[in-house]
């Protein structure tokens, strides 16, 4: 019984951080341009299919592939903030969910177009290869995902801290009038913001999409889930999306392995948490009042 | 506005005799879909339009709607104004039952509360088998009939929709000729303002919204009939994105506005279809394009293409 528990902890803490991966860009969009960007799911998409395309495609190995995947959808979050977000500044938030919605619809239907609606595997020779520790099975691929998702939640918090971008984000982030009066070039720290989130969706792509299959459809789900996350952390709190992602990774699998029927209700025990923080602590499980 | 400028009773006859000039029934079938989701938007838009709170929600009332009367007529057999009006009511007790706790929240979470709702909602749709018979749906929801008078036909249908849109548009002219309409207003324009000023923010952007999910509910009762069946999808993300396309592109808060965008993206995506595989891509990019050059909608368009009313530039 412990066993088990523990198997699906560590399962969940794996799925968990790459939740994280994918909400991060969602809350620091949210927190630093007031910004909800729908089209976020599409990046993290787009993510999976270029991981695809390296790795199966042109055969390159999975580490190379990772890197060259947070390259290519950082700069399309850099098209996608000049699309949709740029010409519509100082427009109200509900405008910006329009045009980014919009560009969910065309990125994940242009996807359908071009890739048709099959479920694809990145299938890596080595990646279900297992690693037994006192009972609990972790695949290889497991780890290498606990690795990197870590890794790149260490640099993400290490730029935000400690260089001069990351510091010109939090004082975008904390008043926007006075940073923009102080000479920090705000157009692009918007543009750095959406590289960075597209950048950790994308990878978030890449590393899911070995887990499971990828398809068109799968940003769908994802910014689903990356909303319950940032809700729970905290909207535009970088520290909570990571919490509330291995949270909620640990919750639905715990979940699902435990409550009667619990499979089929797994994706819904994420909205329950959603509306339950958003009724009982609104400003996020770890914020310090709005 | 469009409607100040020709009158209410010239357009109303348009869209009566619109249906007797288009030849065959698949423009006719359009004609009731636009209708439906002229009713939809309409809902949508008391809530956006006029309190300024965005609902991602959308389809789950509607899903609600069309639930309650597949679930009455093929269970209890309720007759039919009576089970239309039980799924306006039961749609509007679920407005209130969502509404009540979220919308005391400022900023965006009213927007994701309704977007997790409806997830939940579409969830329960597929799984609660022993009554919505999950993705298999309830099929054989009979025709509505009035005494003797029995509606069937396309044409049956439109005049129903028109009907309940009338009678929308004169619930929301009403509400809005009122201190209520005021008070609405002042909460969109500036809700602390309102708020300092006594106006009870909260309890008027309860209102609007169940007044809105009624007149949505009624929509998805209507829809229920007219295609005899419903299922989980009706409760899907994409009748809400469109929702909320046709009232911000056609122009929120105005009833001419929702009417020309809800026909508008009925329209659209229903005569791309010649475009096949090539709709939704087409349908995002345009819905992308059209919110960047046009954040005001077309009604935003109209404005701006005249000059202002009573200004004269003194010769």
């Amino acid at each position: 019984m412990t066993a088990v528990l523990l198997q699906q902890v560590v399962n969940g803490v794996t799925i968990g951080l790459v939740y994280a991966l994918i909400a991060i860009g969602l809350t620091l969009v949210f927190g630093i341009l007031d910004v909800i960007n729908f089209a976020h799911g599409e990046l993290y998409m787009l993510g999976a299919f270029l991981t695809y395309g390296l790795t199966i495609g042109l055969g390159l190995p999975y580490v190379v592939a990772l890197a060259l995947t947070i390259g290519g959808t950082a700069v399309a979050g850099v098209v996608a903030e000049r699309l949709t977000v740029r010409p519509l500044r100082g427009r109200h938030m509900f405008t910006v969910v329009l045009s980014t919605l919009g560009l969910s619809i065309f990125m994940q239907n242009g996807a359908l177009f071009l890739w048709g609606p099959d479920p694809r595997e990145i299938d890596l020779a080595w990646s279900s290869r297992p690693l037994v520790l006192g009972g609990i099975v972790i695949t290889h691929l497991r780890l290498a995902v606990l690795a990197t998702g870590a890794l790149l939640i260490a640099a993400l918090t290490w730029f935000i801290r400690r260089t001069t971008w990351g510091m010109a984000m939090r004082a975008v982030a904390s008043n926007r009038d006075a940073a923009a009066l102080m000479g920090i070039p705000i157009a692009r720290v918007y543009a750095i913001t959406f590289a960075l989130g597209a950048g950790l969706a994308g990878v978030a792509g890449g590393l899911l999409g070995a887990m499971f299959t990828i398809e068109p459809s799968m940003g769908e789900w994802a910014v689903v889930k990356a909303f319950c996350v940032v809700i729970m952390g905290g909207m535009g709190n970088v520290p909570g999306a990571v919490l509330g992602g291995v949270m909620l990774g640990v919750a639905e699998n715990v979940g699902a392995g435990f409550l009667p029927g619990g499979s089929s209700y797994k994706d819904g025990i994420g909205y329950a948490i959603l509306i339950l923080v958003l009724l009982a602590r609104p400003q996020g499980l770890f914020g310090r009042g709005a | 506005m469009i409607s100040g400028r020709i009158p209410g009773v010239a357009l109303a006859a348009a869209a009566v005799l619109l249906p007797l000039a288009l030849p065959g029934a698949y423009h006719r079938h359009v004609l009731v879909l636009a209708g439906v989701f002229t009713l939809m938007a309409l809902g949508f838009d008391l809530v956006l339009g006029y309190v300024g709170e965005l609902s991602l929600g959308h389809a789950a009332f509607f899903g609600i709607g069309a639930y309650t009367t597949a679930l009455l007529t093929r269970n209890t057999g309720v007759p039919f104004p009576l089970d239309l009006l039980l799924a306006a009511l039961v749609t509007g007790a679920f407005g209130l039952l969502i509404g009540a706790p979220s919308l005391r929240l400022k900023g965006p979470y009213f927007a994701i509360v309704t977007f997790g709702f409806a997830e939940i909602l579409r969830l329960v749709a597929l799984n609660w088998t022993s009554v919505t018979r999950g993705p298999m749906g309830l099929p054989d929801i009979p025709h509505a009939q009035l005494g003797p008078l029995r509606i069937d036909t396309e044409l049956d249908y439109y005049y129903l929709v028109l009907t309940l849109i009338a009678v929308a548009i004169l619930v929301t002219r009403r509400l809005l000729g009122s201190t209520v309409g005021q008070a609405f207003v002042a909460i969109r324009e500036n809700e602390e303002l309102a708020s300092a000023v006594g106006i009870p923010t909260f309890r008027f952007k309860v209102l609007a919204f169940v007044i809105g999910m009624m007149f949505t509910g009624a929509a998805g009762s209507v829809y229920a009939r007219y295609v005899h069946f419903v299922d989980p999808t009706a409760l899907s993300f994409y009748y809400t994105v469109t929702v909320v396309s046709m009232v911000i592109v056609g122009g929120q808060g105005s009833i001419a506005g929702t009417i020309l965008g809800a026909l508008l993206f009925t329209l659209l995506p229903e005569y791309l279809r010649v475009a096949e595989r090539a709709r939704l891509v087409i349908f995002g990019a345009f819905l992308m394009v059209a919110i960047v050059f046009m954040p005001e909608g077309l009604r935003g368009l109209w404005q701006r293409a005249r000059p202002v009313r009573g200004v004269r530039v003194a010769a």
